[in-house]
């Protein structure tokens, strides 16, 4: 019974890493910790999009086992994870003090991910941390495991401690770190030749004693610059922290606190803590016991920091505290998605004072929000002068709010657009999936982002209020002036028709840069629909990498046309059919 | 507003008939004949998460084959996995190499024989070929001076 249990673990444990590995590629996308606290450059995320299935080589298997003894030169980057349960590609399936060499005498590997489940050897995984420990390659490790009693936490030190290459640390999924895990982790930590810069702790089950012996370690330490403790939920006290970034050598530039139990008193002690800190990036999502006095309090004190990244998402943030967030001068990308209690009166009230500050936005998400009609006039005028901007996400603005008098109209959205068709705003991304906007604002939408030749990522999924014949008005618009710079777009779940498919591929056909599609859930397009995207197909300018189709209605006719297209196509990598979305 | 993307019934599962699905297997390995083999598409990878049925599955080594960046190595593949397995009667596809020039043979023996790369799909080595070759033109692999004569009058006449 107990092995069952274990084995269910183990599973539960392995889908969970898949998940976090590969799962949600939104939350890939828009994985900011990777920034580079000096250079708040995110456009890169609009390359992630592609990327989002790259780590894909979970498995250990024996052709990679003997691919690592022969030092193959092409493993570089792969993934791969040591599982501990009864199958094949059971950790335990090697001898590791026989065949740790493929590990420590392999000079080409950079990142080794490894899951540990219950069934796993204690004196195995010594000797597999003494091969990690030999190798000098090696620059990420992620660990994710359930437990570290005082046995791991002694092998976790010896393979770890003095590490000549390592620059990376993940731990996930940690439940029973205890203040064992604490003190080998801080013992790494605080080694004199410790090279780590980037550390992420993530779904810990770290306490303010754990996070206190963590931040001792790290006192005087000169070297790490990424600190994540996110989804820690037990950290209600950051005074250890606070000593950390105080301290002359610190070099923090990143830090993540988001989902933790901060409250008021340790985000008050955080706010001076990064007067005049290296922080630049900062990650506090999600943290819900902090009340709105607590964050107004706490964003005043940001004034006199240098954050570039702030990240907001979903706090309880009111309207006196958003306009707090105008006098933070330093700042270039912003995250204020879902703050749901601030009114369109607040939002205007901070669209218009983000006009007359310093602030130079590269990046803006205010997805989730109800600005209303009043709020989207604000922020069009305030667009117009933020030359800056690259990075816009106004995805489901009004969703959540259907039945509130306060509610965006299309009066609203035209009088956005209008501004924005008038402004030189020229963004690389535009995410304004599930937004209830009706034709006329999608005409204007459309004219507006036709004049933006540095558009890369354009998402208009999820636009139900647009009907067929408001997409063909629209896209006749939009075809006067393309976007010749466009990587993806995305249409899914729309009521484009056979005469909008037609002029949409038209458009399409004049875009050699266009890598993704997503036309999925496109029901109203019919086989004569189908065949203008088959010449598409075989246009000369056709790129095409992704194209994703799935959730639509095809004949055999119109997939022999496809797969007859398709024939010499070089490009096309991923071509999703059939099915849900 | 017709509201038709709101029609999420099990209907719409199996959208992709086994004809459709067979036409898809015919793009990434027709099986035809060898050139139509070689001309077959080598770069799809990926058909989405939601394909099924013996026919989706029959797919997956094709995809695999094409993630290969080699694309001659995939067409390679292709060609000894469908023209030259084992399971199959290859004596046709082997007279096919046979009634090629003689001055081409060579190039064909070292095409058969070409070491396989490291990568993730399932490959094979081109050895089982090789050995029905040799046995089907002897001569051409014998290192004997009289026979290499002899390979050399066939070649004039």
């Amino acid at each position: 019974m107990a092995d069952a249990n274990n084995q269910d673990d183990t599973k539960s444990l392995r889908e969970a890493y898949k998940t976090l590995m590969i799962g949600d590629t939104t939350n890939q996308q828009d994985y900011d910790m990777d920034n580079d606290g000096g250079n708040v450059d995110d456009i890169s995320d609009v390359d992630s999009v592609y990327d989002y299935d790259s780590r894909d080589d979970l498995d250990f298997d024996k052709n990679i086992f003997l691919r690592l003894k022969q030092n193959d030169l092409t493993i570089t980057s792969t993934n791969i994870v040591l599982f501990t349960d009864k199958d094949v590609r059971c950790f335990n399936s090697i001898d590791w003090k026989e065949d740790g060499d493929c590990i420590a005498n392999n000079t080409h590997l950079k990142k080794l991910s490894i899951i540990l489940g219950p069934y796993c050897e204690r004196q195995q995984l010594r000797y597999f941390f003494s091969s990690v420990h030999q190798n000098r390659s090696i620059e990420e490790l992620e660990i994710c495991t359930d437990h570290i009693d005082k046995e791991f936490g002694v092998f976790l030190i010896e393979g770890l401690c003095g590490h000549c290459s390592l620059v990376k640390l993940i731990i996930r999924r940690c439940e029973n770190l205890g203040s064992i895990g604490c003190i080998a982790l801080g013992k790494v930590l605080s080694y004199p030749k410790s090279k780590l810069k980037d550390l992420r702790l993530a779904e810990y089950e770290l306490d303010d004693d754990g996070c206190k012996i963590l931040c001792n370690a790290l006192v005087g330490n000169s070297t790490l610059k990424k600190l994540r403790l996110s989804s820690n939920y037990h950290i209600t006290s950051i005074v250890g922290l606070s000593t950390v970034l105080r301290h002359p050598n610190c070099t923090l530039t990143n830090l993540s606190l988001s989902s933790n139990g901060l409250n008021d008193e340790g985000l008050n002690v955080l706010g001076s803590a990064l007067s005049g800190s290296s922080v630049r990036v900062l990650e506090l999502s999600y943290n819900l016991s902090i009340s709105s006095a607590g964050w107004r309090t706490f964003l005043n004190q940001l004034s006199h920091t240098s954050v570039h990244y702030l990240d907001l998402y979903s706090n309880k943030i009111d309207d006196s505290g958003l306009s707090t967030l105008a006098n933070i001068s330093t700042l270039k990308s912003l995250n204020l998605a879902d703050i749901k209690l601030c009114t369109p009166a607040g939002w205007r009230s901070f669209f218009n004072s983000l006009q007359t500050s310093e602030i130079q936005l590269k990046k803006l998400v205010l997805s989730g929000n109800n600005i209303g009609d009043s709020g989207a006039a604000a922020l069009g005028s305030s667009l117009s002068d933020m030359h800056t901007l690259k990075i816009l996400k106004m995805s489901n603005m009004t969703h959540s709010y259907s039945r509130s008098i306060n509610n965006m109209t299309s009066r609203g959205w035209v009088s956005l657009f209008t501004s924005l068709h008038g402004s030189n705003l020229d963004l690389v991304k535009f995410d304004f999936d599930s937004n209830q906007i009706d034709d006329e604002g999608m005409l204007h939408l459309l004219r507006s982002v036709s004049n933006m030749s540095s558009m890369k990522y354009l998402d208009l999924g999820h636009i139900h209020g647009v009907t067929a014949i408001g997409w063909r008005q629209a896209l006749v618009g939009y075809l006067q002036v393309a976007n010749a710079n466009l990587n993806l777009v995305y249409l899914t779940a729309n009521q484009i028709n056979d005469e909008g498919m037609e002029l949409l591929v038209r458009t399409l056909s004049n875009m050699s840069s266009l890598k993704s599609l997503c036309l999925g859930s496109n029901r109203l397009v019919t086989t004569v629909g189908w065949q203008a995207l088959t010449d598409y197909l075989q246009s000369p300018n056709f790129a095409l990498e992704q194209l994703h189709l799935c959730d639509n209605e095809y004949s055999n006719d119109t997939m022999f046309a496809f797969t007859s297209a398709l024939s010499h196509n070089k490009t096309l990598k991923l071509l999703s059919l059939g099915g849900k979305l | 507003m017709g509201g038709s993307y709101e029609d999420d019934d099990e209907d719409h599962d199996n959208m992709i008939t086994e004809r459709s699905w067979e036409a898809i297997s015919t793009l990434l390995c027709n099986k035809t004949s060898i050139l139509e083999t070689y001309n077959s598409n080598h770069t799809l990878e990926d058909l989405g998460y939601y394909f099924e049925g013996d026919t989706g599955n029959d797919l997956v080594p094709y995809l695999e084959l094409n993630e290969n960046k080699n694309k001659a190595e995939v067409a390679r593949q292709k060609i000894l996995q469908t023209h030259f397995s084992d399971d199959d009667d290859t004596s046709s596809n082997i007279q096919e190499l046979l009634d090629m020039e003689l001055e081409v043979i060579p190039t064909a023996i070292a095409w058969i024989g070409r070491p396989v790369s490291c990568w993730k799909g399932r490959s094979v080595s081109g050895l089982s070929t090789m050995y029905n070759l040799m046995r089907r033109l002897p001569d051409l692999f014998d290192l004997s001076p009289l026979k290499k004569q002899a390979g050399t009058k066939r070649r004039e006449t």
